[in-house]
């Protein structure tokens, strides 16, 4: 074996210098299919499922503030009216994934897994969860479009509905603000 | 430049050309998606048009019209508002359309307005209740239907259905022809907007003079019983049905003779 | 300084490490060895390092050391067989990926297409990259199978991968036949019942076999599911197994063939020594290769994206066989060779010469040309290399081999034209005036009238001139027109031809429904033979956002 501090390394050739470069095209064509691969893989949603937007009805559909939330079963969803305004919670509890209900008795959300305890709008009360429920964004959209309120994706808290009650709740599954851990 | 030297600086051009295209394409999906799921929609309305004219219009009308006192209309603005209130359901107007159609009527749910074609009301076209139309046909005729709501028109006029017992049979004829659905293809007066077969508002003095020596009861009720004996001209043999004569009771083909010998 | 040392001594150590890693993982090339292969240069090495791949590395061990120069001249092999594999690597890919969106349920084959099509991002590009890659596959498989035949690359030593080239040849139409099936769309659902009637057509066991492939006496569910495993599961492993047999043999033990010259013909001993020169697969073939597969993919994604989209017709019907229906243009030959009836064509000989005999019996027509004469002729194909006692080569010496093998081409060109729909299938004047501007499953001329020129109205043939006919439309009506004319051509065609005597023809258009309008061609006629009046129409039903195709 030569010593390589005593032999020259040759200058790149022409023919070395194309390969390289057919090389790295072959790299840049290998991502790019990579690319098309992971976007034909990737699930795309179509709204109404979870994981898209679903349509919770409209503002006059709400129950009073303070009342017994809706229920939306296929989508995993609450929602609730609170004095504050209204919040889309998913109905998966941040313990270890049960589904939880609401007990009208006590006035809370209450895990039938191992018994966490969570307020009308998501708040941690007792038990063994690390967090307050997750929140999904809202947006309250009027007949012509117009977006009348949104819940601020950084807090997820309760928005107010607006007046109009023909405008129609929207809730993105797909964007959801974890609740936040309690001390 | 040698052979290889060519293929390999080729080589690397086929690639970045790939790669280009590749991108190119992949910026404009999003377009042609969109454009693929409008021509499908569009294609659903078609395939649905052509199954609603085969297996709905006979009592619905070739326009949705319906048929008053028989089939209620589905081009209409009802339907679209206040329907699915009217019957308490929670979902979708499309998935109500497509659950009326799948599993039809046993009995009328506004008898008073539209009795329907006897016993069933409806009858169930899906295949899994023993229909002949497969689910996704189901889904395309109730696509078309969706499609009227554009235009609905007012909510039609209602039409009282005559009750059949009376001492007129005249009266009896009427009921008579709004239970059996002649309606959905004979325009007759305001009682009935059908285009498939001849305007019957004047029948009866027609009736009287059409064939040289054949009265009009004789003219109406070979009409009905044997509908390729005399074609109208501009209209088709072999589309009435044939089968009156086993369908209708010997007093009810009377009463609609008197009905229809009436219009005049 | 003493850094210095230390730092070269290191430096010296991590190259030798990093060159040890890159020899494990080329199986036997080093750092410098690679340079060299990437300059052109010679080996840098005793034994030729390149060498070693081939006979260490897995992936490589299948790929010859070396070709025969005379063997790798283009016009020679055409690269068929090259680019046969290359499909066949596409088609697994693009089939794998396609696997994620498509289920294999009669409710739901359709509708996971049309998914694919709308909702996955390039969905409808692996779909056409796939279609083209399985016709592309059936047609280069012909063409290799042709070459090997013309240069009589099938004798002596090389007769059993000829046997595999051929069973090849049907792996290949079982894949792409089975295949077709999978949309669930009336293209498919039809000519994969015609293709399964056939089998059922064999003696003694084509019931079993129909009932194996189809999984119940009519194609449903089961039968989708068992065509789906065939296609993804069995076919692929025989595929690959008959495949890896096959190259073997061509690249480790004999070789590719050299033009029959070199090997026995008048050739100078100089130019033969030539022929046999050795030429390293590491590192110019190696290139050439890639070059060929960057083409080969060029190639598909420009296809795909611009030129040709696999066609989706309806959904499956069981119980509406469309007009026109058509198998795939490879078993073309097989439908044209069932639209022969031996026995006709042996009563009307006999009858030529007098004498009266029923034949139908005898010669049942779809199990001789459905069954029997394709097994022959698959026999024949398979036997050619022992039925070939001609020891030559070359073109020239073997006339009548080549003039049998072109014959047979002819004959299946021939066959192919005759299995187009419509070939020998008689269909009323009528029907096939309707059916040609607006067939069953297709586009035709009619819906590609762009839909503001469908202006509704009622025209008449031979009454409505086919000219001007939207005088307040800004831009006319020129789509319509045509159609029109072509319309009134054909009508008038018919009438002058006898077929269509007292002829009325209209074409009425009607505002439906929004964005909707319908479309009835109708044709009036008296019956040649009973005089009575006869009509046909059809119902099209067209939206402005159809699209075109």
């Amino acid at each position: 074996m030569a010593d390589e501090a005593s032999t020259k390394k040759p200058k790149i050739n022409r023919r070395e210098f194309l390969n390289l470069a057919w090389l790295a095209s072959l790299g840049f064509l290998t991502l790019n299919l990579g690319g098309v691969t992971y976007l034909f893989s990737l699930p795309r949603f179509k709204e109404g499922e979870f994981g898209g937007v679903f349509t919770a009805g409209r503002v006059s559909d709400l129950p009073k503030p303070g009342e017994a939330p809706l229920n939306f079963p296929k989508v995993k969803l609450w929602i609730s009216h609170t004095e504050r305004g209204v919040a889309a919670i998913y109905k998966v509890c941040t313990h270890l994934g049960c589904l939880y209900n609401w007990n009208s008795q006590e006035g809370k959300f209450i895990c039938p897994c191992h018994g966490s305890q969570f307020q009308l709008d998501g708040e941690y009360i007792r038990g063994p969860a690390p967090r307050s429920l997750d929140r999904f964004v809202i947006q309250v959209v009027a007949e012509d479009g117009t977006v009348l309120a949104e819940t601020d994706p950084a807090t997820g808290d309760p928005v107010p509905p607006p007046d109009d009650p023909n405008a129609v709740i929207k809730v993105d599954t797909g964007r959801k603000v974890v609740g936040k851990t309690h001390s | 430049m040698s052979r290889v030297q060519v293929e390999i600086a080729l080589g690397f051009l086929l690639v970045m050309a790939t790669s280009i295209i590749l991108l190119v394409y992949g910026f404009n999906e999003p377009n042609r998606m969109e454009a693929f799921a409008m021509a499908q929609e569009a294609h659903a309305i078609e395939v649905g048009a052509a199954l609603y004219e085969s297996n709905c219009s006979g009592c619905h009308g070739l326009q949705g019209q319906g048929v008053p006192g028989l089939c209620p209309p589905l081009n209409d603005r009802h339907l679209f508002t206040d329907r699915l209130k009217e019957v308490g359901w929670s979902g979708a107007l499309e998935d109500y359309i497509v659950a009326t159609i799948s599993s039809g009527r046993v009995v009328s749910t506004r008898p008073d307005q539209y009795v329907g074609g006897g016993r069933p009301a409806m009858p169930a076209w899906s295949e899994k209740y023993g229909g002949p139309l497969r689910e996704d046909q189901i889904r395309y005729i109730a696509r078309y239907v969706m499609n009227w709501e554009a235009t609905a028109l007012q909510q039609v006029e209602l039409i009282e259905i005559v009750s059949p017992v009376s001492d007129d049979p005249v009266v009896r004829g009427q009921a008579v022809y709004q239970k059996n659905g002649c309606g959905g293809c004979h325009t007759l007066g305001a009682l009935s907007a059908g285009v498939v077969g001849p305007n019957l508002t004047q029948i009866g003095a027609v009736a009287e003079t059409r064939k040289e020596g054949v009265s009009a009861e004789d003219y109406l009720r070979e009409s009905i019983l044997n509908p390729n004996a005399y074609i109208v001209e501009g209209f088709q043999p072999d589309i009435m049905p044939k089968n009156y004569g086993d369908l209708l009771t010997p007093e009810d083909l009377d009463d609609l003779i008197a009905f229809l010998a009436a219009q005049k | 300084m003493l850094n210095s040392a230390k730092l070269q001594d290191f430096k010296k150590k991590a190259y030798q490490a990093l060159d040890n890693r890159v020899r494990i993982i080329t199986a036997g090339m080093g750092l410098n060895e690679l340079r060299a292969v990437l300059r052109g240069d010679p080996p840098t090495e005793k034994p030729n390092p390149r060498y070693k791949v081939h006979t260490t590395s897995f992936l490589f061990h299948i790929r010859p050391r070396y070709y025969e120069k005379a063997s790798t001249i283009f016009t020679h092999t055409f690269r068929l067989g090259f680019f046969t594999a290359f499909f066949f690597f596409v088609e697994i890919f693009t089939g794998l990926i396609l696997m994620i969106f498509y289920t294999p349920s009669p409710e739901k084959a359709y509708d996971s297409i049309l998914n694919l099509m709308s909702n996955v991002p390039f969905g409808q590009m692996m779909r056409d990259i796939h279609r083209i890659g399985a016709e592309g596959m059936v047609a280069f498989t012909v063409l290799h199978m042709l070459r090997t035949y013309l240069t009589g690359s099938y004798k002596k030593e090389r007769s059993f991968t000829w046997l595999t080239g051929v069973v090849l040849l049907l792996i290949t139409l079982l894949l792409s036949f089975s295949g077709y099936l999978l949309p669930w769309d009336q293209l498919a659902y039809w000519a994969v019942t015609i293709g399964t009637s056939m089998v059922e057509a064999a003696p003694l066991f084509g019931n079993e076999v129909n009932l194996l492939l189809r999984g119940a006496p009519d194609i449903a569910a089961d039968g989708l599911l068992r065509f789906y495993l065939i296609h993804v599961v069995l076919a692929p492993l025989a595929a690959i197994l008959v495949i890896s047999i096959h190259y073997y043999k061509v690249s480790r033990e004999h070789g590719i063939s050299l033009p029959a010259k070199y090997e026995e013909g008048n050739v100078p001993p100089e130019a033969k020594k030539e022929a046999r020169q050795r030429i390293d697969f590491i590192p110019d073939l190696l290139t050439h290769e890639v070059f060929l597969t960057a083409l080969g993919l060029l190639a598909l994604v420009v296809g795909a994206a611009y030129i040709y989209h696999a066609p989706l017709e309806n959904v499956a019907n069981p119980l509406q066989t469309p007009l026109d229906t058509k198998a795939p243009w490879y078993f073309l030959w097989l439908q044209g060779m069932l639209k022969i009836d031996p026995a006709a064509i042996f009563e009307s000989l006999f009858a030529r010469v007098g004498i009266e005999i029923e034949l139908s019996y005898l010669l049942n027509s779809k199990q001789i040309m459905g069954i029997v004469l394709p097994t022959i002729l698959f026999g024949l194909l398979f036997a050619v290399p022992y039925l070939d006692r001609n020891p030559h080569r070359s073109l020239f010496k073997r006339p009548i081999a080549v003039s049998i093998g072109l014959f047979f081409v002819l004959v299946l060109v021939m066959l192919t034209y005759m299995g187009q729909p419509g070939y020998g299938i008689e269909t009323p004047a009528a029907t096939r005036i309707i059916q040609d501007l607006a067939p069953e499953e297709g586009e035709g001329p009619l819906r590609e009238i762009p839909f503001d020129q469908l202006q509704p109205g009622v025209y008449e043939v031979n009454i409505t001139r086919a000219e001007k006919l939207c005088p307040e439309l800004d831009f006319g009506c020129p789509a319509l027109e045509e159609v029109f004319a072509e319309y009134t051509r054909r009508i008038n065609q018919a009438a002058e031809e006898g077929k269509l005597p007292n002829v009325q023809a209209v074409m009425v258009i009607e505002d439906w429904q929004k964005d909707l309008r319908k479309v009835t061609p109708r044709i009036i006629w008296s019956d040649p033979v009973t005089g009575e009046t006869k009509t046909y129409e059809r119902h099209i039903f067209l939206h402005r956002n159809r699209g075109g195709d």
